[in-house]
């Protein structure tokens, strides 16, 4: 079967810096899989890259058959990719329920039914439906990433890209949106940029890691958890990670 | 990078340069002979006009070279600047019989004053406060020109206005204009490569870098500022000498404008170009008179100059050609050899470089950083971790004084910097880089260095004089291995080439404390190397470093001493080895079931 | 004290106008992060456009405005397309510049059309005003008034009620974010010109018969709208629509009782107190803390 997103030799430059150094990865359809690794290895830049907000100098990006390298951003939402990014730039002058209906902004929906929609989406992420109409700005760090992942999900992703759900979480929040992003996958196809390597496999069908811009190891949660590529990745070969 | 190790003089032929005054007799020569055409050639009244009118406007169009070109900084009003010397010299000389010298010095100063002090209530805010403060500061002056009729005679405008006796004859002072435009021009031209310039051009090129390598940006921009109105004043006073007659509609905004399209076109970095600009634009409309017949449509024209220059010829003419010229000189320039890099940082205080106890930083409800303490031992390497979103780069930009903290206290060598401005704490004798390199990038490497070099309280470059700034700056280009490109442009540099330059020109300060904020980030694996070994030879001249990275095989290395931040507080702090093997650091890196 | 109040009257009538220009400063401002410095130029311009058609042309007044504005529109897109959106990827110097010279292109293409003499344009009313108790309520400054409340309470419902105004304000707040919800920045951003140009010329053709239509009009009036933006709280809407009318009132005063000729220089004199005193103006904290 052919995967819904496949990426060959992907680079990217930002001026002098190649963020991106050939990544070769697939995603199947109904799949969750995790991109690893440590800080500036290249997790962002991918997810930028796939949802159009980086341009390649180099190398293919399919979605469902398709190439998509160089499309801009409003374009690539449209056909079905949702990007949930980094620091999730939750609107801060807008309220909570405008930032999600926003979210279908890809859709032609009447107002009346985004609304509606809006609303539905509250029973997946009962802790922020009291905040409905509180601004953006507002918001703890947690209720924010609820809404950055509400807003994604209202585009009906057939694919969902998140960058770090968990950064500057505390451990039950965490825990909370993990819950969230399996409850998702039962209709969603998601690649996830995780940090937290643990929470990261825990929830993923495979894994990749990233090191200053390419894949050194990818493979079955299991397979990677304990190997040593993992822990030298983020602490540098120094420290064992007590399995 | 060409290997990093080699910390020995560069042995390069050097040509002894020659004196300044001679090496810039050329110049004089020409300026002379200038003046002396000026006083001998038979022109009729038409071209004496016209070349009157181009030698003061040049003059004014200069002083927008410096503080456009030069700092950045825009300057809607330079007529109504230009209206302060002429309007002096005129009601002064007609109407009180007063010398045109001290007339003229008057008018200097009045725009001198003016400037200062608009400058000074507009320039710590952006930009735009600058633009619109400025063309109504025109409008006023031009009110007052108009209605104030008591002094200024109102839209009849000032007749009859003096020149000094020793140059009564128009030909004598078209000659004197020439001389006083030359002297300017030598001025301009050369300020690019004193402290003030240099620190305007910092300004220019990247504010917040300028402010930590130790200049005080808003004093850069109000001496900008007050220089600009100053040579404005002084076109002024100059052009009513040579009409004899002023009016109000000579310095209006309208005036402002064509100083401006003069300078853009032109090239607004240079005082060459400024003489270009002003020299098309007066004698284009000349040629073009027609358009004059249609009230407006050659400041049309002007306008959509304008539009087309930012547009399609941002550097203007000059800009273009110098671009080309700079390119082949920097090629033939030999840097001069340099001596070993010597850092010797202050030692005032105790054991602890640096202190810090209590740190927080909060924006809004936000706690980035929650009361951090870090003890930063002499002579060592530490290095400050943490995963994405813990706080390091906030604990850095407060540190360095970009964000004021919310509580807490910071000591360095003994001095609390916790309120100071960041150039100060950059004389108190912290030297920072950044993650994303901020370098100068108009600039050659040398001169980025030497910007670095002047900061105030170096030791190590004596009296402050151009040769020990430079010597200064080859040791530190020498002492990370680029000696040998001194004279080139940033752009030309790699990105690992870029930062080693950033670290020289943190290094030629000779700092107390060296921050190095990820310094690996970007760079391959070789550069890693280099930049290790870069730091080992740091480290051996005693000079203390505190450093942020991802990089752990990095930071584990080099660093004896690790402070790691977790959600804005201290999680661990101790040895390398025994910090990393931390269960609670393992756990916020790799994460916690 | 009846002198007061039809001055107060007047005031607000003069300052609602600032207001609306600078209601125009303020949305560009937040969509592009830049001063347009030809904002007044299009009240100018359409104070000029409402000469042609109604006065030259000899055209029914609505037929002229309906026109008027719609060359607005239109103008807001050139102007989006030729100064703009060409340099948006430039820093903010070069952009404002450009729109210098763009206000410098109009006001002199105007001029270079018209000749200087100052034309008259008459109001929308017969009637010249009414006599309400001490006041004297001119017909003219009733309607700038009345049509400055409508537009401010049209100009919430946009942004707060349709889907159209929350879309700008997410593409004003992050535009990488908004792209990436598939919202046309591009598009918001010209909507934003187009509106702001409309505004501007709704000032212009406004304020016409109570000034004459001149050359000068745009920067005397951009000139007091921007004053208005910093002391109302530079980049806040409600600020600008509060700064305009205090600065009218004050300008007012300040011909009545202090000096006529130098009427235009009050707000340069208010501008500047602002900014030594307090830069963030009566709101705002809108001075960001800088990073």
């Amino acid at each position: 079967m052919m995967p819904l997103l496949e990426i060959r030799n992907l680079v990217v430059r930002y001026g002098e810096i190649e963020a991106l150094r050939g990544v070769t990865i697939a995603v199947e359809e109904g799949q969750v899989v995790t991109l690893l690794g440590a800080n500036g290895a290249g997790k962002s830049t991918t997810l930028r890259a796939i949802s159009g907000l980086a341009k390649p100098a180099s190398g293919d990006i399919l979605y469902d058959g398709k190439p998509i390298a160089g499309l801009g951003p409003e374009a690539i939402v449209r056909m079905g990719i949702s990007h949930v990014p980094e620091g999730r730039r939750v609107f801060p002058g807008l309220t909570v329920k405008e930032n999600i209906m926003l979210g279908a902004s890809n859709r032609r929906v009447a107002t009346s039914q985004l609304s509606r929609e809006a609303d539905a989406m509250f029973d997946l992420f009962p802790d922020i439906r009291a905040f409905s109409n509180a601004l953006g700005w507002t918001l703890s760090g947690g209720q924010l990433q609820m809404v950055a992942v509400a807003r994604g999900l209202m585009a009906k992703p057939r694919l969902l890209l998140l960058d770090e759900p968990s950064l500057g979480l505390a451990p039950v929040i965490v825990q909370a949106v993990f819950r969230i992003i399996s409850q998702i996958r039962q209709d969603t196809t998601v690649l996830l940029v995780e940090q937290n390597a643990r929470m990261g496999l825990s929830v993923a069908d495979h894994g990749f890691v990233l090191e200053t811009g390419r894949i050194v190891l990818g493979g079955k949660p299991d397979e990677l958890w304990g190997n040593e590529a993992i822990a030298a990745a983020y602490l540098g070969g120094h420290a064992k990670v007590s399995a | 990078m060409s290997s990093p190790s080699e910390n020995m003089p560069v042995t390069v032929s050097v040509p002894r340069s020659k004196p300044l005054l001679l090496r810039h007799l050329p110049y004089f020569i020409g300026a002379a002979a200038l003046v002396a055409l000026a006083a001998t050639m038979q022109f009729d009244g038409y071209i004496l006009n016209i070349l009157m009118q181009a030698t003061t406007f040049a003059i004014a169009v200069f002083g927008l070279s410096v503080v456009l070109g030069l700092c950045g900084q825009i300057n809607l009003a330079q007529a109504a600047f230009f209206g302060f010397g002429a309007y002096a010299v005129g009601i002064g000389t007609s109407d009180y019989h007063i010398s045109y010298w001290f007339c003229l010095l008057a008018g200097c100063l009045m725009a001198l004053v003016a400037g200062a002090v608009l400058g000074m209530s507009t320039l710590r805010l952006g930009g735009h406060y600058l633009a619109m403060v400025t063309i109504s500061f025109q409008q006023i002056v031009t009110l007052v020109m108009i209605n104030a009729i008591w002094l200024t005679h109102g839209p009849d405008g000032v007749p009859r206005i003096g020149r000094p006796d020793l140059f009564q004859s128009s030909q004598s002072y078209l000659a004197f204009c020439v001389g006083m435009l030359a002297l300017v021009g030598y001025f301009v031209w050369h300020l690019p490569d004193t402290r003030l310039g240099r620190a305007m051009r910092a300004v220019r090129d990247n504010e917040l870098a300028a402010g930590v390598v130790g200049i005080d940006v808003f004093r850069t921009k109000v001496y900008a500022f007050a220089l600009c109105a100053v040579l404005g004043g002084l076109a002024g006073g100059l052009f009513a000498g040579g009409f004899a007659y002023v009016s109000p509609d000579q310095f209006s905004f309208a005036e402002s404008i064509v100083f401006l399209t003069m300078s853009l076109l032109g090239g607004v970095a240079s005082p060459i170009g400024s003489a270009i600009g002003t020299g098309l634009l007066i004698l284009i409309p000349e040629w073009l008179r027609f358009l004059k017949s249609v009230p407006g449509l050659y400041l049309a024209i002007y306008g959509l100059s304008v539009i087309l220059i930012i547009r399609f010829m941002p550097d203007g003419i000059w800009g273009f050609v110098a671009a080309a010229f700079e390119r082949w000189r920097a090629q033939l320039k030999t840097p001069p050899a340099a001596a070993a890099l010597q850092l010797k940082p202050a030692t005032v205080g105790g054991d602890i470089v640096l202190e810090v106890t209590g740190l927080s930083k909060y924006f809004g409800g936000l706690k980035a950083v929650d009361g951090v303490d870090i003890a930063v031992k002499r002579g060592g390497v530490h290095a400050l971790i943490g995963p994405n979103g813990s706080g390091k780069t906030t604990t850095l930009n407060v540190l360095s004084g970009l964000y004021k903290a919310t509580a807490g206290k910071i000591l360095l060598d003994g001095t609390d910097i916790t309120t100071m401005p960041p150039h100060q704490r950059t004389a108190a004798g912290l030297g920072r880089t950044f993650q994303n390199i901020r370098l100068f990038r108009s600039m050659t490497a040398l001169e980025n260095v030497e910007i670095g070099a002047e900061r105030p309280g170096n030791k190590m470059i004596g009296e402050g004089g151009d040769a020990a700034l430079t010597e200064r700056a080859m040791e530190a280009l020498t002492f990370v291995g680029l000696g040998g490109r001194a004279n080139e442009l940033i752009s030309g540099f790699s990105y690992g080439h870029q930062r080693l330059i950033e670290i020289a020109r943190a290094l030629a300060a000779n700092p107390t404390l060296l921050l190095l904020d990820e310094p690996a980030a970007g760079l391959n694996s070789t550069e890693k190397l280099e930049l290790h070994e870069l730091l080992k030879r740091i480290a051996a001249q005693g000079l203390t470093i505190l450093i942020i990275d991802h990089d752990m095989t990095l930071v584990s290395e080099a660093a004896q001493h690790i402070t790691v931040l977790n959600f804005g507080r201290r999680i661990a702090d101790g040895e390398s080895m025994a910090v990393l093997r931390h269960p609670d650091v393992v756990s916020a890196y790799l994460g916690s079931e | 004290m009846d002198l007061a109040l039809q001055l107060l009257f007047t005031g607000i009538g003069i300052g609602a106008v600032y207001a609306l220009v600078a209601l125009g400063f303020v949305l560009i401002f937040r969509a592009t992060n830049v001063v347009n410095f030809a904002q007044g130029e299009f009240s100018m311009v359409a104070a000029y456009l409402m000469v042609v058609f109604a006065v030259d042309l000899g055209w029914p007044y609505w037929l002229s405005f309906l026109l008027a504005l719609a060359g607005m529109a239109l103008l807001g897109v050139i102007f989006n397309l030729g100064v703009y959106y060409p340099l948006r990827h430039r820093t903010f110097l070069p952009v404002i510049i450009a729109t210098i010279g763009a206000s410098i292109l109009l006001a002199n293409s105007v001029l270079a059309i018209y000749g200087p003499q100052p034309q008259v344009l008459q109001g929308w009313f017969e009637t010249p005003g009414i006599q309400l108790g001490p006041v004297y309520l001119d017909s003219q400054y009733l309607l700038i008034i009345a049509v400055t409340f409508a537009l401010v309470i049209f100009n919430y419902w946009f942004f707060e009620k349709t889907l159209l105004g929350k879309k700008l304000q997410a593409t004003s707040q992050d535009k990488e974010m908004a792209s990436l919800l598939g919202i046309s920045v591009s598009t918001m951003i010209m909507i934003t010109f187009i509106y702001s140009a409309v505004l501007g010329g709704l000032a212009g053709i406004l304020v016409a018969p109570v000034l004459f239509v001149s050359i000068q009009m745009g920067s005397t009036i951009a000139l007091k709208a921007f004053a208005a933006t910093i002391i109302g709280g530079f980049g806040d809407v409600a600020g600008a629509i509060i700064g305009g009318l205090a600065l009218g009132v004050i300008e007012t005063f300040g011909a009545a009782y202090i000096s006529v000729p130098y009427k235009d220089g009050f707000a340069f004199l208010v501008l500047v107190a602002f900014l030594i005193f307090r830069p963030q103006g009566i709101f705002g904290e809108r001075v960001a803390e800088k990073a």
